[in-house]
């Protein structure tokens, strides 16, 4: 995927290339700067219009860091991201601003996300207010409009977050992301902490949206079958880089990256005798991302390592039909010391 | 198997400024020798409750109403004093928690705090402690565990530390173990671990355990009988086979159905269960679930269904008054 920054003609609507954000670790009275956590490392990714690509990895993984570096509001270290054909990295000030109403996002966290001081009105209205849409109560029409959209009373509008169940307030989350009509939308595990039966409803709802608004989503979370419900394309990552990106059913149908092949093992399913394969259990935690691995960076945990492993770092590389894969040996199925299952 | 828990007409009340929360409202379970059950449900369901009221570590303002029985062995736990408790806590009933960092001292190492149990109940010496500890650590799977032992909780890992509660609650031999949400807090492929292990030692050391998880996908890996919660009550009890198979519980059924599994795309809506679970403080009256359930008929506004049998499960739904209720197509699953 190195090939140059696509133009908009080509469908993609976010293209981003060798994005990087170290974070400085620092210690001692002096702070001084003793090295860098690399969140991400170097990363490419196409966004087309109209898809949902999904951004799947454990904690630590730089993946919501990716997420919210590819909007700006974390200054990448290094890298290109052009949005809609334009080049986000050169907006500075108030184009930046404009350009933003385009680019939303959605936060797990609808305690913490939410203002608890400002009522529903005024969280959903402050986005149309800072871009100056409409009057007060051309604003307030839209408010309730957006409300109602993600399933909640015109009512809500008076009341305050903590008045709200956690599944009403990632509505509300939701609302006012959408009221500015976005052509994008991080959407930063938005269900995760949610009940199961709940979060089948916001699923629900997100395609809904998508679907009506024309929406473009990038969706961060870390559990797999909901990662791959929604997402038509799906990009694992792993210590800071994409290891494996393909088309949803693909990923699941022929996982080529033997840390995607342990993920999908490792996800415990609500069905009983579905699992025919055998559980590939990986030793270990997953490395510092202050002081990664040289070479692949999976290589610590991964049963398929070898010499090489250590000393080059395996591109990603197209493996037909937009399947990319990171790896050596990507493909070679995993026999190493596993256990069956049951 | 004979039976090591029965829990009969568990009631556990919070006397808030609200009113009178009743998180736990009519419990009845058991568990058999060696035998481990999952209990399932939704956040304030009461699954955690349920765990602390068999412990006996709920506080004020949460109180064990009277007429709860909570038979191990052949002693009633609701009737014992702190005394008699202490002798069985950490000795023949043991918890882990989901977030070891919040149920380890921070400022004592690992090893001192594994030490603990074994010179308060097993009265061994300091020394004799110790080295039981890291004996224990490498029954977990904690590697260089003679090093490890002198760690803090901070310099381990979520993984490493989830393990040292287990080496902390395995290390009197406890007959019951009780794992409230072991994993929830862990990364997927951190998680199988854990599970591998808890399985191996379960094997082992032949303990029984009561696994309390929202995660159905845990319990349909973990657990040989499945009791489902649902506003305060079991809604469904019965072997894990056929809960995953047959749901009789209109509840059962829409859970298992509302989770995206694997192979399944936004083609398809999910099916959602509609609405939110009903307010603790004034539960509905008649069947909890009703308000939400697609099969709800007069009845179930107004009457309160006890736990049915519907063999081999016990389903609390007035349509399995006659025993099962006719099957329902499965949920479609490609790829």
């Amino acid at each position: 995927m190195s090939h140059p920054l696509s133009t908009p003609e080509d469908g993609v609507l976010l293209g981003a290339r060798g994005i990087k954000k170290y974070f400085p670790v620092r210690r001692g009275i002096l702070r001084r700067t003793v090295g860098h956590l690399q969140a991400v490392d170097g990363v490419d990714l196409d966004v087309h219009r109209g898809e949902t690509v999904g951004l799947v990895g454990e904690s630590g993984c730089g993946k919501s860091t990716l997420g919210r570096t590819l909007l700006r509001l974390i200054e990448p270290t290094a890298g290109e991201i052009r949005f809609d054909g334009v080049d986000l990295m050169r907006l500075r000030g108030r184009g930046l601003t404009a350009m933003r109403r385009h680019m939303q996002i959605v936060f797990q966290d609808s305690v913490g996300s939410l203002d608890p001081r400002m009522s529903v009105r005024q969280l959903v209205g402050e986005g149309l207010a800072i871009h100056g849409v409409s009057d007060r109560s051309g604003r307030d029409r839209l408010v309730h409009e957006a409300l109602e959209r993600v399933g909640l009373s015109r009512e809500a509008a008076r009341r305050y977050p903590h008045q709200f169940s956690g599944g009403q307030r990632q509505r509300i989350g939701l609302a006012r992301a959408l009221v500015l009509q976005p052509k994008f939308v991080v959407a930063d595990e938005p269900v995760s902490a949610l009940d199961v039966s709940i979060q089948s409803q916001v699923l629900n709802l997100l395609v809904e949206l998508k679907q009506e608004f024309d929406l473009t989503y990038l969706f961060v979370a870390h559990d797999l079958a909901v990662v791959g419900y929604i997402s038509d394309r799906i990009a694992v990552m792993y210590l800071g880089k994409i290891v494996e990106l393909a088309i949803s059913a693909e990923l699941f149908r022929r996982p080529l990256h033997p840390y995607t092949m342990a993920l999908l093992s490792a996800n415990p399913e609500p069905v009983l005798g579905r699992k025919q394969h055998r559980r590939i259990v990986l030793t270990g935690d997953v490395p510092s991302p202050i002081d990664p691995p040289s070479g692949c960076r999976f290589r610590t945990r991964c049963p398929l390592a070898q010499a090489v492993c250590a000393e080059i770092e395996p591109p990603l590389q197209d493996h037909g039909d937009g399947h990319f894969a990171a790896c050596h040996f990507a493909g070679t199925p995993i026999s190493g010391p596993t256990r069956p299952h049951p | 198997m004979p039976e090591l828990l029965r829990v009969e007409n568990l009631r556990t009340g919070f006397y808030t400024r609200g009113g009178l929360l009743r998180a736990v409202d009519g419990v009845d379970f058991e568990i058999r020798q060696g035998a481990t059950l999952g209990l399932v449900g939704e956040s304030g369901c009461g699954k955690s409750v349920t765990a602390l009221s068999v412990m006996r570590l709920v506080d004020p303002p949460g109180r064990i109403e009277t007429g709860s029985r909570i038979l191990f062995e052949d002693r009633d736990l609701a009737a014992l004093d702190e005394r008699e408790l202490e002798d069985i806590r950490g000795n023949e009933i043991s918890m882990i928690f989901q977030e070891p960092m919040t149920s380890l001292n921070p400022v004592f190492t690992v090893g001192n705090q594994i030490a603990e149990s074994l010179q308060l109940h097993e009265k061994l010496t300091g020394r004799e402690a110790l080295v039981r500890a890291v004996e224990m650590m490498q029954l977990v799977g904690i590697p260089s565990a003679e090093r490890r032992v002198h760690d803090y909780p901070h310099q381990m890992s979520g993984g490493m530390r989830q393990r040292v509660m287990i080496a902390m609650a395995l290390c009197c031999d406890p007959k019951l173990l009780i794992a409230d949400e072991p994993t929830t807090a862990l990364d997927v492929t951190v998680q199988a671990q854990i599970l591998e292990l808890m399985k191996e030692l379960r094997e082992r050391l032949g303990m029984s355990i009561l696994l309390i998880t929202h995660d159905l996908g845990v319990i349909a890996e973990m657990v040989d009988d499945v009791a489902v919660m649902y506003a305060g009550r079991i809604v469904e009890r019965g072997p894990v086979a056929s809960i995953f198979e047959s749901p009789q519980h209109p509840y059962t059924e829409a859970l298992l159905r509302s989770i995206p599994l694997l192979g399944m795309t936004y083609a398809e809506p999910l099916r959602a269960i509609r609405g939110m679970v009903p307010n603790p403080l004034e539960w509905p009256a008649g069947c909890r679930f009703a308000p939400r359930c697609d099969y709800a008929f007069d009845r179930c506004l107004a009457e309160d269904p006890p736990l049915m049998e519907a063999s081999p499960q016990e389903s609390a739904c007035w349509l399995c008054e006659q025993g099962r209720r006719a099957p329902s197509p499965a949920p479609q699953v490609t790829g």
